[in-house]
């Protein structure tokens, strides 16, 4: 009987069962602090614009011509829980041949905190609108004023329908200094160590595609916008990498 | 007399695998009692995780239907588990730090249960587990964001079928702008489901956690699983759909505001029967056509049985 009782003892406090609970109580009573202490030594700090939005120039854009007397969109920096954003309308200075002369219109938001999850990105968010998504696809956006540094992007192209307009809308996500195509990737980004600031700004353009017009060719004209607009705001708006990095 | 003196060792051995796992559980709660919380906080208030309150007792239930094949296959404890449990914490660890990440972070609670299994009661006993894991699983709501972009093309088409159903029934006329469906008739117009958060996308998981449940009601072959597996995809659709089109007959026959909770209730009790029942008529289905195979099954896990016990 005695004999019985031991070796279920024993096979009760075996190796395996000791090493686990061990773990999983240590991990219990310890991940939490340490997380804690961790974000609290190394968590990446909020940065300011080092040129503000109010100072963007709308008529730096070589192919395309502010119009200053049509609003872009119209909101507030509560409600689209923004810290900084401007929106603008253009028209294509020369538009090429088949390209009807449609308002395209630019919008761009900066948030700069570390533990933002990113709010709502287009394809969700023209959505609440009454916006239908026809297409969603990663498209290649050439940067040449950019190189070379960056010579190309990856941006996300959209195909939205409200009523019987067809809307073309191409965005990417700038985080700490490089472009992302989806909220995945810049999350990724944005967690990952080693900078000491961290920032994250959405880029849209859109235009509508009239119907009887190729998308392709609307679809080439925002990205084209998306294009010029990245120069000015990575070369002047955003915080300059050395400073992300914190040298 | 030896012979049960044997299975009496056994049995007692099991009984200890099984109270060192409900001991590992219980600690691992320290960490992830936050996990529970949530999972509470958020099927309170989200339909479309309302589901998780029922999923502890279709566990329960499906663990009562085969606690006979689960005891009998506990063995020994593996040494994989502590890795699957190290992984389970890592990957905790780094969705809280560095990154931010709700649902891995959530799901770890379930990988950590995996690696308790298997390290009380070996890999046997855990891939018989694997369906009430995987159940605990679909109770795990994802990120409100997440979520919002997965569903677009499903919404999408179901709104769209679901308008096109519609427009069928006599002296009605259906309009879609983006989300809201807008209705005509003799009667006077209105609107189905204003203002609903996923209106054409609702409850999915809960229809694919009726498929799971019934599925492993029984132990089954391998290629029966997959085969209501692949079934469990349309009929998740169909029920969607079905749950709208019946939440617009009830508005607009019902002459409903648009805001009530009528339509919405109705229809998606009515769903959830649906799925049930056109699920359990698969399952019917399957069960009538191989009988012959289900005998197999019956024969190998008896053979099994005979092999762990010699």
């Amino acid at each position: 009987m005695t004999s019985t009782s031991t070796k279920n003892q024993r096979r009760f406090f075996s190796p395996l069962f000791i090493a686990s609970a061990v773990l999983l109580l240590v991990a219990g009573l310890g991940i939490r602090p340490a997380i804690s202490a961790l974000t609290k030594r190394y968590s990446k700090e909020p940065i300011d614009l080092r040129l503000s939005f109010d100072d963007f120039d709308p008529t730096q854009l070589p192919s395309f011509r502010w119009l200053p007397e049509v609003r872009g969109i119209e909101t507030t920096l509560e409600e689209i829980e923004t810290e900084d954003w401007f929106s603008y309308i253009y028209r294509r200075r020369t538009p090429l041949q088949g390209e009807p002369d449609l308002d395209s219109m630019i919008f761009v938001t900066y948030y700069s905190d570390p533990r933002a999850q990113i709010p709502h990105t287009p394809e969700v968010c023209y959505r609440q609108g009454g916006a239908v998504v026809r297409s969603m696809r990663q498209v290649t956006v050439p940067t040449p004023d950019l190189a070379p540094e960056i010579q190309q992007i990856e941006a996300l192209m959209l195909h939205l329908e409200q009523g019987n307009i067809l809307r073309i809308l191409v965005y990417v996500l700038v985080c700490e200094g490089k472009c992302y195509p989806s909220r995945g990737d810049a999350r990724i980004a944005i967690g990952w160590p080693g900078n000491r600031y961290t920032y994250f700004s959405k880029v849209e353009a859109s235009t509508y595609c009239p119907p009887g017009t190729d998308p392709l060719v609307m679809e080439e004209r925002c990205k084209l916008l998306l294009s010029e607009t990245l120069t000015p705001l990575l070369k002047y708006h955003y915080p300059d990498l050395d400073t992300v990095r914190g040298k | 007399m030896s012979e049960s003196l044997v299975s009496n060792t056994e049995h007692n051995q099991r009984r200890i695998a099984l109270l060192q796992a409900g001991i590992l559980v219980l600690i691992s709660t320290l960490l992830f009692w936050r996990v529970h919380h949530y999972v509470y906080d958020v099927a309170s208030s989200v339909p479309d995780a309302a589901h998780a309150f029922a999923v502890p007792i279709l566990v329960l239930i499906l663990a009562w239907l085969r606690r006979h094949d689960l005891f009998q296959r506990i063995g020994r404890g593996s040494f994989w588990g502590v890795v699957i449990i190290v992984f389970g914490l890592f990957i905790y660890g780094i969705s809280n730090w560095p990154f931010h990440y709700g649902y891995p972070d959530k799901v770890t609670s379930v990988i950590v249960i995996a690696g308790i299994i298997l390290v009380t009661c070996g890999w046997r006993f855990l891939f018989r587990c694997l369906p009430l894991i995987f159940l605990i699983l679909v109770a795990i709501p994802t990120g409100v964001r997440t979520f919002a972009r997965l569903i677009i093309t499903p919404e999408t088409i179901t709104l769209e079928v679901v308008r096109a159903a519609l427009d069928l029934l006599p002296g009605i006329s259906i309009t879609l702008d983006g989300q809201d469906m807008y209705y005509l008739g003799d009667q006077g117009g209105g609107v189905i489901a204003l203002a609903e958060p996923h209106r054409g996308a609702q409850i999915l998981l809960a229809y694919l956690t009726i498929c799971i449940f019934l599925t492993f009601t029984r132990i089954r072959p391998i290629w029966q699983i997959i085969t209501l597996a692949i079934l469990s995809i349309p009929v998740v659709l169909f029920c969607n759909f079905a749950r709208v089109t019946l939440w617009g007959i009830i508005t607009i026959y019902g002459n409903y505001d648009p805001l009530s909770g009528v339509p919405r209730i109705t229809s998606a009790i009515l769903a959830l029967c649906l799925a049930y029942i056109i699920f359990g008529l698969f399952i019917t289905l399957i069960n009538s056509l191989v009988i012959e195979g289900g005998k197999t099954e019956e024969i190998s896990l008896s053979k099994d049985n005979r092999g762990e016990q010699s």
